[in-house]
């Protein structure tokens, strides 16, 4: 099994050239090099899915359920193209089926206030000295992460790839399958309209 | 200088995702100026820094078991058919020189079908071979010795062999004409045809009995139960003397001017093999009845054509 380059799990830590070799690895029936793979994307998949679903265990679902299509379908992936620009492209496919499939059901709501703040965030900032301050930060993450859900699919989906997943122009374009001028012009909606969003749910920025 | 409302439009991609550095010094410089569009600016880089200080989830704690044990379960699917398939290197040649070998047999008996095909279609072997091969041997009654001096005689027509020696036709002839005379069936001699007692050479009569080790196998059955096989005698002639009856046989296929005539003596039973003109059938049919009980097999009624072969199968009652 390949040695790892990089500490799985830890943001921004995924190198582009780090993957292919597991991947290689899971093409000739190495699951172990599989699992790799699943650690160091889990994180970041299931942020994608739950920001797109708004739904804990429906992004859990999501996530599980792009990984093993991945699997099924890693003896076709052509090892010039980015495995994590793959993955996410299989991720947001399986989310938007699934906001299809709970639309359909009418069981699609977004998350409450409440809910959020159940949720513990780990990347955001804040101080571990004042609860107060911990407490402002996950409502302040929840209203945000309302507004993010109340966006139209093709603006959401952009605005999570680009300014939560910081991911490039071109990524963006291959996973969505759209031009980049595209891209940015959904964009380009999305601030627009998460600010007025924001706007009436703070008061002022 | 461009207007506010073609700034607010560029305003939510200042300044990392414009087309141009020219576009955001451009936009600089107009937010430099303009109050209201610098405050929508600020709005927009408030809205990107709070998105972007959402905080990350954690996956559920087990999300990584869950979703390794969902892709061993997809890979032992996948094993059973890389069993078959895979590795390529090594189950392709094999599968293409499996093929190959199945391609090859499959073309070996299409050929193979191809000839019986034809045989079956070209002209029908002489009666006597496709009787021998269509009938069964059947016990015979008589002995080793006699066996021997009988099988395969053949009754060449007395014109063929030299003379004094008294051939089977000769004596078929001098039976007929002793029958005449002892009016065995006189009815027989009623539509005799001029030239009597001269047999062609097409109508030789050839004797056949089968071997004597297969007398044990079916001494039990009735003379006629080969007719229960696909061989089946196309008419049965039931009769008190069996030898007798046969020559009578053999003299009415002769007279009615039937060729290849072929006897096969089989335990008990006398198979007499002819081919002959379809027209002639209504005449044997006739004489048979007198000879002894007569049974038509159905298939053979309705067998057509100018030239038939017909199976007589004489049997002791």
């Amino acid at each position: 099994m390949p040695r790892l380059s990089n500490q799985a799990g830890e943001k921004g830590s995924i190198l582009p050239d780090g993957d292919l070799e597991f991947v290689r690895a899971c093409q000739k029936g190495d699951l172990n090099a599989f699992d790799v793979l699943v650690v160091r994307h889990q994180r970041k998949m299931f942020n994608v899915a739950y920001r797109m679903l708004g739904n804990y265990d429906d992004a859990a679902d999501v996530t599980q359920e792009a990984f093993v299509a991945a699997y099924k379908a890693i003896g076709t992936f052509k090892t010039e193209a980015k495995f994590s620009t793959w993955l996410y492209s299989i991720t947001v496919n399986h989310a938007k089926n699934r906001l299809k499939q709970t639309r359909g059901r009418k069981e699609h709501e977004r998350l409450s206030p409440a809910e959020t703040e159940n949720l513990e965030l780990e990347s955001c900032p804040r101080s571990d000295e004042n609860p107060y301050a911990i407490m402002e930060q996950k409502e302040k993450d929840a209203l945000v992460h309302q507004c993010i859900a109340s966006l139209d699919d093709e603006y959401r989906e952009v605005l999570i790839l680009r300014d939560i997943q910081g991911l490039s122009y071109e990524e963006i374009r291959g996973i969505l399958n759209i031009p980049e001028g595209t891209v940015k012009s959904r964009l380009a909606r999305a601030r627009e309209a998460l600010k007025n969003g924001l706007l009436k749910v703070f008061g002022d920025l | 200088m461009k207007k506010c409302k073609d700034i607010e439009k560029l305003l939510p991609l200042y300044p990392n995702d414009l087309r141009s550095p020219d576009e955001a010094e451009m936009i600089r410089r107009h937010l430099a100026s303009c109050a209201a569009c610098a405050e929508k600016s600020a709005a927009l880089e408030k809205t990107k820094k709070l998105v972007s200080d959402l905080g990350e989830l954690a996956p559920p704690p087990r999300l990584r078991q869950k979703i390794m044990a969902a892709v061993r379960e997809e890979a032992a699917k996948k094993s059973v058919w890389e069993k078959l398939f895979y590795p390529l290197r090594v189950k392709i040649p094999v599968q293409i020189a499996a093929a190959l070998v199945v391609a090859v047999f499959a073309l070996y008996v299409y050929r193979t079908g191809e000839d019986t095909l034809q045989k079956a279609a070209s002209p029908p072997a002489p009666v006597v071979q496709k009787r021998q091969e269509f009938f069964l041997p059947q016990p015979s009654e008589t002995s080793p010795k006699d066996s021997l001096s009988q099988n395969n005689r053949k009754i060449p027509s007395p014109a063929s062999l030299p003379e004094g020696k008294r051939s089977a036709a000769a004596e078929t002839a001098e039976v007929f004409g002793k029958q005449t005379e002892g009016g065995s069936h006189p009815e027989l001699l009623a539509h005799q045809p001029a030239a009597e007692g001269r047999v062609s050479s097409k109508s030789e009569v050839k004797r056949e009995e089968s071997a004597p080790a297969l007398d044990a196998v079916s001494k039990t059955q009735r003379p006629m139960d080969l007719s229960g096989r696909a061989q089946k005698p196309d008419i049965l002639l039931g009769v008190a003397d069996l030898e007798r009856s046969a020559a009578d046989v053999e003299k009415i296929l002769v007279r009615l001017g039937a060729r290849n005539i072929v006897r096969r003596t089989t335990g008990g039973e006398i198979l007499i093999f002819a081919e002959m003109k379809k027209q002639d059938m209504k005449d044997l049919m006739a004489r048979l009845k007198l000879i002894g009980r007569v049974e038509v097999n159905e298939s053979f009624v309705g067998r057509t054509g100018g030239d038939i072969s017909v199976a007589v199968g004489i049997f002791r009652e």
